[in-house]
């Protein structure tokens, strides 16, 4: 299974290694595609590879430590 | 066109990986001269899909040119599909415009049908609209006490709650499922908390589409009657914001897969799969208000931003009619309006931010409630090149700026034409919009489905018992 996220960063993450430690935590596979990582906030698209429960549980991991977690593309739901 | 000969004509390099897999890197051509978004020559690329991987292309017209990627300029066939399978920037379609200029003019528009089906030389649909209950061609009233009231002389409004649906959304679903037809789609869905779930819904059931609706799980009653009356399947999702939004993505994109992961077209997801088709019906509020002023554009027009597509598309519109020489060539000041508990843009815009950083929504204007605009960005470069601006309003002020346009013009508007009509006053009052320009504001869907919002902040009706005295002491006056 593959899912394409964008994380955006705040201030307090941009600096962690999050999506490293992501990687050693969880059995999933990130291909990162575009990205913009600045002092104070950044984001980056990528895409994550594993089984499905674990890239739900690496999404969950990356929202506990403060990173939002939102689809490709912007927002689906719409007005 | 194969991956690898797409990147190299983008100028990216490639060196072959410890597993024989070749890697590509390099920097993606910026949009509209807005800083490199792309990766510097330190990070990776790893690309694995075809340009096309695996989509139908159909055959079509000569006005067709393909899909481009917005930020690294990859080219696709015509298919169902929104991101660029190599950087993931959105993808928005092509035209050929001396194509367009060999068969379009100002009196073939003119002869055309009075919806926004008049303007299809513009449109990604190649034969005649299948999926269609002539929306567009709405008024564009002069509205001369609301300029009074706010200092400025030649106003007016879209008044786009006249669609079929009473929203803009007719617009642009319309398109994207007249396209969807083409491609073969027997099924229309989408993920909506209101406007777009109504036209989807309605669309459908003229079209004879099955229709799947997801929403969230606490919308209200009235909302979710609006969508249920045309008898689509509607999904209510509980969970927060951002799970909605993942779970939608991820139906949008599994259920176009067959077995072995490759692409096949069953749901037409207006706004995902469908989505650089659906964005282009917005350009038609460009045309329209073009051809109403007299084939001439505005100097400043002012436009509600959600996900920030239609007013990068209005933009489009008139760049477009200008460059065709359809209308005289001039900068049209764009504006973008949101609220206060739902201002991602505006925040960018103010702070001149190089990325839009997404929020949770928290206002009124639901149907402006997008956390993270898909457009976002652009939308800001636009307001930024053109001279415009960006600015939010609180909901007091978005209830303020409903009775406003009410009680001037006669016209009720949703929370989203109350935001557009509360910045417009700010813009007024500030300086922002001169007096003697000619000032368009988009009122892009109708009071009577968030009338929730209203209660308590308008008046009460007189009681009284049924003969003239009890009238007369309620009146105050003797008749």
């Amino acid at each position: 299974m593959n899912d394409r996220l964008r994380l955006t960063f705040t201030p307090s993450e941009v600096t962690k290694p999050v999506v490293c430690h992501m990687a050693r935590q969880f059995q999933v596979e990130f291909s990162i595609r575009r990205a913009d990582v600045q002092p104070n906030a950044g984001w980056m698209d990528l895409e994550l590879s594993g089984e499905e429960a674990e890239i739900e549980r690496a999404i969950a991991w990356l929202e506990e430590q403060g990173v939002r977690v939102s689809p490709v593309g912007g927002d689906v739901m719409a007005g | 066109m194969l991956c690898s000969e797409v990147l190299s004509k983008r100028g990216f390099w490639r060196q072959r990986g410890r597993n024989g897999k070749y890697f590509y890197g390099g920097a993606c051509q910026p949009p509209l001269g807005r800083k490199e978004h792309a990766l510097t020559s330190s990070a990776i690329l790893e690309t694995s899909a075809t340009a096309s991987n695996g989509h139908h292309a159909v055959k079509h017209s000569s006005r067709l040119l393909g899909l481009k990627c917005k930020e690294c300029g990859a080219k696709y066939e015509i298919a169902p599909k929104h991101v660029c399978e190599l950087c993931f920037g959105p993808l928005e379609v092509a035209y050929d415009y001396e194509a367009i200029a060999a068969q379009t003019s100002r009196e073939k528009i003119a002869r055309g049908p009075y919806s926004m089906w008049r303007y299809q030389d513009f449109l990604p649909v190649e034969g005649t609209p299948q999926v269609n209950l002539e929306a567009g061609f709405t008024p564009l009233l002069k509205c001369d006490n609301l300029a009074k009231r706010l200092g400025i002389r030649d106003l007016y409004i879209k008044n786009d709650t006249a669609n079929p649906t009473w929203s803009f959304k007719d617009r642009v679903v319309s398109t994207a499922l007249s396209r969807a037809k083409e491609f073969g789609f027997t099924t229309a869905a989408c993920a909506s908390t209101g406007n777009l779930a109504n036209s989807v819904a309605a669309h459908a059931a003229r079209a004879g589409m099955d229709c799947y609706v997801f929403i969230p799980a606490d919308l209200e009653a009235g909302k979710v009657m609006n969508s249920l009356v045309y008898n689509p399947h509607v999904v209510a999702v509980e969970g927060n914001y951002d799970q909605v939004n993942r779970l939608c993505a991820e139906v949008a994109d599994r259920v176009n897969r067959n077995a072995e992961g490759i692409h096949e077209n069953h749901w037409a997801f207006v706004n995902v799969n469908l989505r650089p088709f659906y964005s282009e019906g917005s350009k038609t509020l460009a045309y329209e208000v073009a051809e109403q002023l007299g084939w001439k554009a505005p100097d400043h027009v002012v436009i509600p931003i959600a996900s920030g597509s239609m007013l990068t598309k209005i933009y489009k519109g008139f760049n477009e009619w200008m460059d065709l020489g359809l209308i005289d060539r001039k900068v049209v000041k764009i504006s973008g309006a949101q609220a206060d508990g739902c201002s991602p843009v505006a925040q960018a815009f103010r702070e001149k931010q190089e990325f839009v950083a997404p929020v949770r929504p928290n206002t009124i204007a639901k149907s402006l409630a997008i956390g993270n605009p898909a457009d976002g960005i652009y939308a800001k470069d636009i307001a930024e090149k053109t001279g415009g601006s960006i600015d939010s309003v609180s909901d007091e002020e978005i209830i303020e700026g409903i009775k406003l346009l009410a009680e001037c013009e006669g016209v009720f508007t949703e929370t989203a034409g109350g935001v557009t009509i509360a910045n417009l006053k700010k813009m007024a009052e500030s300086g922002r919009i001169k007096p003697d320009e000619v000032t368009v504001a988009y009122i892009t869907g109708i009071g009577l489905k968030t009338q929730e919002a209203l209660t308590g902040h308008v008046g009460e009706p007189m009681l009284i018992r049924p003969n003239l005295a009890s009238f007369e002491a309620a009146w105050g006056r003797k008749i």
